[in-house]
């Protein structure tokens, strides 16, 4: 098929306005936050560029879309506002793909003020949601640092998690209900209710399926009262296994603070040095948030369990700080913009006996891989049997930074894996990290997902070349 | 490199090629606070994809085409997007760049047909809304101490909250001269007309040559933001007091009352609330006069965009604009909807709501209408 002839079919479907083949749309469309995506984006030369973006507004329109893609066999790439960071949404090769940007599916549909659910369209910008549920008294408890640039299908196809997961769960432990587009055209609606035993859950197939399974187009979730008091703790510790393993035991406690954060001594001097904090300290940042009861409970429990004659209590400059700059991103970007410079902020997870260790074997690696790099890390989404770690990485005076960062990435991947860890947390695999999804779930798990894709999408068109699977 | 051809009245050359170049690599976090972005769906609207395009062309020259100049002129820099901006407080600029990137696509004769457009109607009317008037020359004596000072827009979309201004002012006994120009020339400088901003801008500033110790008062709040930040900037001795109507009347109106309603939704104008720091002196005036403030979402120094000025190459796209601040100002439930500018008066008049501006309300305060 001609471009022009696609372009005029797609025309036909959504109306002239909304679909585009431009060459400026082209570019924009060429990148998520994949940060070689993201330095190739300034060139048309580097970047991979779909064939053409369409903007359906309905869920029918969606329908139409997919029918036509399957009927011609071009594969679907779904946009959602662009902030993943592992290449889930960039075109694998130029020319032949369509960019489904479900943004303008965008809204609550209704929020039920009895059950705490609202039901959304999955084009909603992550802050849009927050501030119509604030007319209801209401919080969506999820802020992830792309909170001003995420969607909610995004937030599920990635399995995303905000800052104080901690409390509020991952998008995981919220989603009630999904409403998405099959391959084939038909739409799939599972029932908005707490939990089930009707055979495995529907819903979990399409977390984390980065769109290739389907596009999401509307979501049911938890949502919460708004907190009306907040406080927060900062504690400093000798090392940070030391950090880790206060927050085991407060999470074993029983108590859930909103958030909880543990930095390395590294990170710890890079945030908040400027605070006049002792040098060498790893630091362990404590939030609680809800009713001043709770708070106040909370608050003081925490300080009991974590403190101790080796722990130094920081005041709340650690937390005000964090509070305002909780979605910046500048250090990221600082580096990226440098010609010479990449960075990544790589999120693994694993089990608290293996999570020392697997700090320092991914930091070791990772030095290892470069020999112009800063790694440091945290741990901010806590659980019974474990937590996250963010290990992140600035490396400079690169002479090929794409084979620079490859090659950190392949240390930090390999390194989180001998740990006995997962290769991501909450970002998701993406084209970063497909090459490691046959190892984290061995050859009959990545044979059961290889035959699930083909059963459900016989003509690998939706996202191709993610999650392992086959590119066209 | 396209910004070498940045002007001196941009900025730094240098400071606006590294502004580009980060906004180039930013993780679009201004998406959830640009209107044009959200009132689209478009990536493509996102200041940072913007920027890149800026980058892209600069690096790779033959891509240079009408399509990808226009989406140049997409953003409107309400300065909603230093919200969330990850750099704000480095001096990070968007309006230089753009500017920039507008004349070069102007110069290279690619400039979409809306700002051609705009650009004949500036050659054949000196103003941007191509309306055809017989100004008055008017002599300003030099102790003036008010200077009513309006251009086409006003005259041509409030020409009631002109006359209301001067009924006001009469009304509260304070000496006025009218002062009509054509042309502010903001609009021209904002769409990289520089050559037609600076010949407007320069004919206001001349005009006031004459009455130096006067204030400068317009219902339009793009005067007394054009005063303070475009003037200067290019290099014009801009010395007076400009404020909005809101702020003298903040000042010197009594209470008042009267009116037959007592509620009201304010739109903040983004020049006004943003622009010049000023979300406080409508709220005094509306208080004055007896009504009862209902605070709409982004309201203040939040406030966003109520659609896009002349020259805009996307008017669907304004006018979705234009709707989604409607409807948070609807949604408050009050009495009126008050505006502030000519433009938000008339975007919203597009979009099928009619607004009062404030001028008007506080005239009809004092008068008991």
């Amino acid at each position: 098929m001609t471009l022009d002839l696609i372009v005029t079919e797609l025309e036909a479907l959504l109306g002239p306005t909304f679909v585009s083949a431009e060459p400026g749309d082209l570019l924009a469309y060429g990148r998520d936050a994949y940060p070689l995506a993201l330095k190739a984006a300034s060139s048309f030369a580097e970047a991979t560029l779909a064939r053409a973006i369409v903007w359906p507004e309905s869920v029918e329109q969606v329908q139409d879309v997919v029918r036509y893609a399957a009927a011609h066999r071009v594969p679907i790439v779904p946009y959602g506002a662009g902030s993943g960071i592992v290449g889930a949404a960039v075109p694998v090769k130029s020319g032949n793909s369509i960019v489904v940007d479900m943004k303008r599916l965008a809204g609550i549909v209704e929020v039920d003020e009895i059950s705490l659910t609202a039901r959304v369209r999955a084009g909603t910008i992550g802050r849009l949601f927050e501030d119509e549920l604030a007319s209801f008294g209401l919080t969506c408890g999820h802020f992830p640092q792309s909170f001003n640039s995420s969607t909610i299908g995004g937030w599920i196809a990635h399995r995303g998690a905000g800052t104080f997961s901690t409390a509020y769960g991952k998008v995981d432990d919220l989603l009630r209900a999904l409403e998405v587009v099959l391959p084939n055209g038909e739409v799939l609606r599972t029932r908005a209710v707490p939990q089930s035993a009707a055979g495995p859950d529907l819903n979990r197939l399409f977390l984390g399926s980065e769109g290739t399974l389907g596009l999401i187009s509307e979501a049911v979730l938890d949502v919460f009262p708004a907190p009306v008091a907040r406080a927060h703790a900062a504690f400093g510790f000798v090392s940070f296994a030391a950090a880790l393993d206060a927050a085991r035991i407060l999470i074993h406690s029983g108590l859930r603070p909103g958030l909880i954060r543990a930095y390395d001594a590294e990170e710890s001097a890079a945030h908040f040095g400027e605070l006049g904090l002792s040098g060498g300290r790893a630091v362990l940042l404590v939030m609680v948030e809800g009713s001043q009861e709770l708070v106040e409970f909370g608050l003081e429990a925490s300080r009991r369990i974590v403190g101790g004659p080796h722990v130094e209590e920081l005041g709340t400059g650690v937390g005000e700080h964090w509070l305002e700059h909780r979605f910046d991103t500048t250090a990221l970007c600082r580096t990226l913009s440098r010609e010479d410079g990449v960075a990544d902020a790589l999120e693994v997870a694993n089990t608290w006996s293996r999570l020392p260790r697997m700090h320092s074997e991914m930091k070791r690696a990772m030095e290892a891989a470069h020999p112009r790099i800063d790694v440091y890390g945290h741990a901010s989404h806590f659980y019974p049997s474990g937590a996250n770690l963010y290990m992140i990485f600035h490396a400079t005076e690169s002479l090929d930074v794409a084979a620079d960062y490859l090659r950190i990435v392949d240390a930090a991947m390999e390194a989180a894996l001998e740990t006995g860890g997962t290769i991501t947390h909450h970002h998701g695999v993406g084209v970063a990290k497909s090459k490691w999804l046959p190892q984290e779930w061995g050859p009959a798990g990545f044979g059961l997902w290889q035959a699930i894709k083909r059963a459900v999408d016989p003509f690998d068109i939706m996202n191709p070349g993610r999650l392992g699977a086959t590119t066209q | 490199m396209m910004l070498e051809s940045v002007r001196a009245t941009d900025g730094d050359a240098l400071a606006l090629a590294l502004a580009v170049r980060r906004c180039a690599t930013c993780h679009d976090q201004c998406m959830s606070a640009t209107v044009e972005a959200i009132a689209s769906g478009n990536q493509a609207f996102v200041v940072s994809r913007v920027a890149a395009l800026i980058a892209a062309v600069g690096r790779d020259e033959s891509h240079w085409s009408r399509e990808l100049a226009e989406h140049f002129f997409y953003t409107i820099d309400d300065g909603a997007q230093f919200d969330v901006c990850i750099y704000r407080g480095e001096g990070h600029r968007i309006s230089g760049y753009l500017r920039a990137a507008r004349r070069e696509a102007i110069d290279r004769g690619l400039a979409p047909a809306s700002v051609t457009n705009l650009a004949d109607a500036v050659a054949a009317t000196a103003n941007p809304l191509g309306v055809v008037e017989h100004l008055k020359p008017v002599q300003l004596e030099g102790d003036a101490r008010l200077v009513l000072v309006h251009d086409v827009a006003a005259r041509t979309y409030t020409p009631e909250a002109v006359e209301a201004a001067k009924n006001v002012l009469t009304a509260l006994e304070t000496e006025f001269v009218a002062l009509d120009v054509p042309s502010f020339g903001d609009i021209e400088d904002e769409l990289g007309l520089a050559e037609q901003a600076l010949r407007a801008a320069s004919g206001v500033v001349e005009s006031l040559e004459a009455c130096p110790n006067a204030i400068l008062v317009s219902v339009d709040p793009r005067f007394a933001y054009a005063w303070t930040h475009v003037y200067r900037r290019l290099g014009l001795a801009a010395e007076h007091t400009a404020l909005h109507f809101s702020q003298w009347a903040a000042t010197a109106l009594p209470e008042v009352g009267g009116l037959p309603f007592k509620t009201a939704a304010l739109h903040d104008s983004p020049q006004l609330a943003r622009g010049l720091g000023e979300s406080a002196a409508p709220r005094v005036v509306l208080q004055r006069c007896g009504v009862s403030l209902r605070e709409a979402l982004n309201s203040g120094a939040r406030t966003r965009s109520d659609g896009p000025l002349p020259g805009y190459p996307r008017p669907d796209i304004g006018l979705r604009i234009t709707r989604a601040r409607l409807s948070e100002l609807l949604a408050v439930g009050a009495d009126r909807i008050v505006a502030t500018s000519p433009f938000a008066v008339e975007n919203f008049r597009r979009a099928g709501t009619e607004v009062i501006e404030l001028t008007q309300l506080v005239r009809d305060a004092i008068l008991g209408i």
